[in-house]
């Protein structure tokens, strides 16, 4: 029997955009254009737009920790002195930089952070500051606790900064601020994202045509590449693919038994696990994770539209506000459990997650499934134990059916 | 106050006297207002109705709500605001570092009374200070709006002598301690610490009426400690037990919450108050990092310090980052440096006794 590829055809495009990512890059520094180190949710389509290359230092990371080479980095950091506590993301790259590897990605001519996702970002980036010697620009986006931040002075303060930005980048580098090619990164962003929200809304359908490993590959074009053509084909693609799965009614999975929610950075190390949930009849429509990554954007407005971007993501908006992003509309993903990922790095996401739980539980009438482990260090991961909670967990949802 | 009742007060955890505290605020009419972070200015709370405390954590540092890898401190304020709710009328979270910034989601959900984040710049530059004067104007009208009436211009004026004179004492007795060792270690930073649970002018009173020199503690070893907040007190109290006499700090539970004054009443109050608490020596949780390594190193030299101690919790990130920066700055110095960090104290005393007493012995004094 033709065993199905659980993997979309376009979703394996993404190792060749990756390499040609980081290929781009090189060509960039080596035609001596400046590289950005950025934290993600950092406006890469001004820095596109501004000729300056953004590469963001997580997603290497990630891609250490999927690719099984992230202990040596980990563990330089730790000689070093940082602690086994703070985010693998940010002892990845530290320990990347202590221990003069190159080869990965270019080196940065400026390392750019927003404080959005987290407080985290402030002292990662200051401590690749503090080593390197190389500038740092760090630009603070206030927690949005109404809609009225996104029209009040915290969006004034935002995009403040963000012409502070553009002046640094202007004098540094000698690049000229080009408005005209702002709009067009900005459409090209609002169309990648429009692209996105359409593919996440097919995953409704049943089967699932696009499961939990898709998803977390799906993203990268959208973490970095958002303000480019690239990222537009690739969704464009990606939508035509998801499109002929629905009407071929061909999901995930053979037998989709059970819907799962995500909430959580997938651990990095652990595609496995995804496999071991589709063994067993689950398969992963829906992750906040994934939705997040989106945002519409006005390109009559650009700058003022990518200042809200920053701000409003996903982790940076108040518990209503989140809810109404994530949780509202969840019933209409059928889904009929949670897994839970209480991630030892992310205290950002993790420490309010019995939230979550409450309202999945109490509010959609959603079990939800507590798992803790870190998103990239392997060592603090245990699968024996974790698989034995999964299947507990699908013992249950069994007896709900 | 007997000598007696101050030095009983002294030893005590003041965590152990929140409730008591909580109690007499109540019974004298006044609303408490909690607060968790030195971005707070409690000048701004204290009016003729309220009464701001800070709210230290509790000795319990599980909680049912935050997982257990989540910074103790910020478990423990959440039990503590829970626990004493039924005192406190409205709580304001700072958001400095990522678990505070949670802390206010969960009592946004879980305390069902007014809470208030304030939101902290993480980087100090102009643009930053009028988004800081601009929260702090959103926390005037939420304290109009939910607890008092009006703020009145004289009120804040006074309260802003107040707060002046409570920390110019405590920084007469750090002083004392410094230059007499006289006063232990954990009874200096209790004394902080009680600053920010008893109304001002009781506070005021009682520090006032300390006598140093009725105390008999002579620590040899002189320390600059490093860290955010340390409330854990009985931290120093090894340093006690081995010897050691903290002659500087940088925390937030110490000189960075003692070292600022409020001057110029005249022209516009709030804005001054604002200008004078951000620019207060740098939290290590904000940018630029260069400023607060600039501040520990001028503390460190103008005491004369033996050795640098940094004290934090297990999974406090600032400073787990921090270390790296300040170790390698110090050892440039030729200084000596420890990390000391923990969960809970108590829970780990003998451990944290062993490796503090060898990090004494090495320094030879």
């Amino acid at each position: 029997m033709k065993k199905r590829r659980r993997v979309l055809e376009t979703t394996r495009k993404i190792t060749n955009i990756v390499l040609q990512h980081y290929t781009d890059a090189w060509d960039h520094k080596d035609k001596g254009k400046p590289i950005a180190w950025v934290t993600v949710f950092t406006p890469v389509e001004l820095l596109h737009a501004m000729n300056v290359y953004p590469l963001a230092p997580e997603q290497f990371a990630a891609l250490c920790g999927a690719r099984g080479y992230i202990l040596e980095y980990l563990e330089a950091a730790e000689r070093e002195g940082y602690s086994r506590n703070i985010c693998s993301y940010s002892r990845c790259v530290l320990g990347y930089v202590l221990s003069g590897a190159s080869g990965g990605f270019p080196p940065p001519d400026i390392l750019i952070t927003f404080r959005n996702s987290c407080d985290v970002y402030v002292k990662w980036w200051q401590s690749i500051h503090m080593h390197t010697g190389i500038p740092l620009f760090i630009g603070e986006t206030p927690y949005v606790i109404s809609d009225d931040d996104l029209h009040n002075y915290v969006l004034d303060y935002v995009i403040k900064q963000l012409n502070k930005l553009i002046s640094l980048l202007e004098e540094r580098f000698n690049l000229k601020y080009d408005e005209e090619k702002l709009v067009e990164a900005v459409k090209l962003s609002d169309e990648a994202s429009r692209l996105w929200l359409e593919i996440l809304n097919y995953r409704k359908n049943k089967p699932c045509p696009l499961g939990g490993r898709d998803s977390a590959s799906d993203i990268f074009p959208l973490v970095i590449l958002q303000g480019t053509k690239m990222a537009v084909d690739f969704y464009q693609e990606l939508l035509n693919e998801v499109k002929l799965k629905v009407r071929n009614k061909e999901g995930v999975i053979e037998n989709e038994k059970f819907r799962l929610m995500f909430d959580g950075i997938w651990m990095w190390y652990a595609f496995n696990l995804i496999r071991y949930l589709e063994d067993r009849g689950a398969v992963f429509v829906y992750e906040p994770y994934s939705i997040a990554w989106a945002y519409r954007m006005d390109p009559e407005n650009p700058l003022e539209s990518i200042a809200r971007k920053i701000i409003d993501m996903g982790l940076n908006v108040d518990v209503e506000l989140r809810k109404k992003k994530f949780l509202v509309n969840i019933k209409d993903w059928s889904v009929d459990g949670a897994i839970i990922f209480s991630n030892r790095s992310c205290k950002t996401w993790s420490a309010p997650q019995v939230i979550t739980v409450d309202m999945l539980t109490r509010e959609y009438d959603i079990p939800c499934l507590v798992i803790e482990a870190d998103h990239d260090d392997p060592r603090q991961y245990s699968e024996a134990q974790i698989k034995n909670r999964i299947d507990a967990f699908i013992e249950m949802l069994s007896e709900r059916k | 106050m007997k000598l007696n009742n101050i030095n009983n007060l002294l030893t005590t955890y003041p965590e152990t006297l929140l409730k008591s505290a909580l109690e007499k605020i109540k019974s004298e009419g006044y609303k408490v207002i909690g607060y968790t972070c030195i971005y707070v200015p409690e000048e701004l709370l204290i009016t003729e109705q309220t009464c701001p405390i800070r709210i230290i954590p509790s000795k319990n540092i599980n909680s049912k709500y935050v997982p257990s890898f989540v910074c103790p401190v910020a478990r423990a304020i959440l039990n503590n605001i829970l626990d004493l709710k039924d005192y406190i009328d409205a709580v304001i979270i700072s958001h400095t570092c990522d678990p505070m910034w949670r802390l206010y989601d969960i009592l946004k959900w879980k305390f069902n009374k007014p809470v208030f984040i304030l939101r902290v710049p993480h980087n100090i530059d102009d643009t930053s200070r009028n988004f800081y004067i601009n929260e702090i104007f959103r926390l005037k009208t939420f304290v109009e709006k939910f607890i008092i009436n009006k703020f009145l211009e004289d009120t804040i004026i006074n309260a802003i002598y107040l707060c002046n004179r409570a920390r110019r004492i405590t920084k007469e007795v750090y002083y004392m301690h410094r230059m007499k060792s006289l006063l232990s270690n954990y009874q200096l930073f209790n004394l902080i610490l009680l600053g920010f649970i008893w109304k001002k002018e009781d506070y005021i009173k009682f520090s006032s009426s300390i006598n140093i020199d009725k105390y008999r503690y002579h620590g040899t070893v002189r320390l600059h400690v490093s860290g955010s907040s340390v409330f854990d007190t009985e931290i120093f109290k090894i340093i006690d037990e081995c010897g050691g006499i903290v002659v500087s700090d940088d925390l937030c539970t110490g000189s960075r919450y003692l070292d600022i004054e409020i001057s110029n009443l005249n022209d516009d109050v709030i804005r001054n108050l604002c200008l004078a608490y951000l620019d207060r020596p740098p939290c290590p949780a904000l940018h630029p990092l260069n400023d607060r390594l600039d501040y520990t190193k001028t503390k460190y030299i103008s005491s004369n310090a033996d050795g640098v101690m940094v004290i934090s919790t297990s999974s406090c990130d600032p400073i787990l980052y921090d270390y790296v920066h300040i170790r390698r700055m110090f050892r440039e110095m030729n200084v000596p440096v420890i990390h000391i960090d923990y969960e809970s104290v108590s829970r780990e005393y003998d451990r944290l006794k062993t490796r503090i007493k060898a990090f004494m012995e090495s320094l030879g004094v």
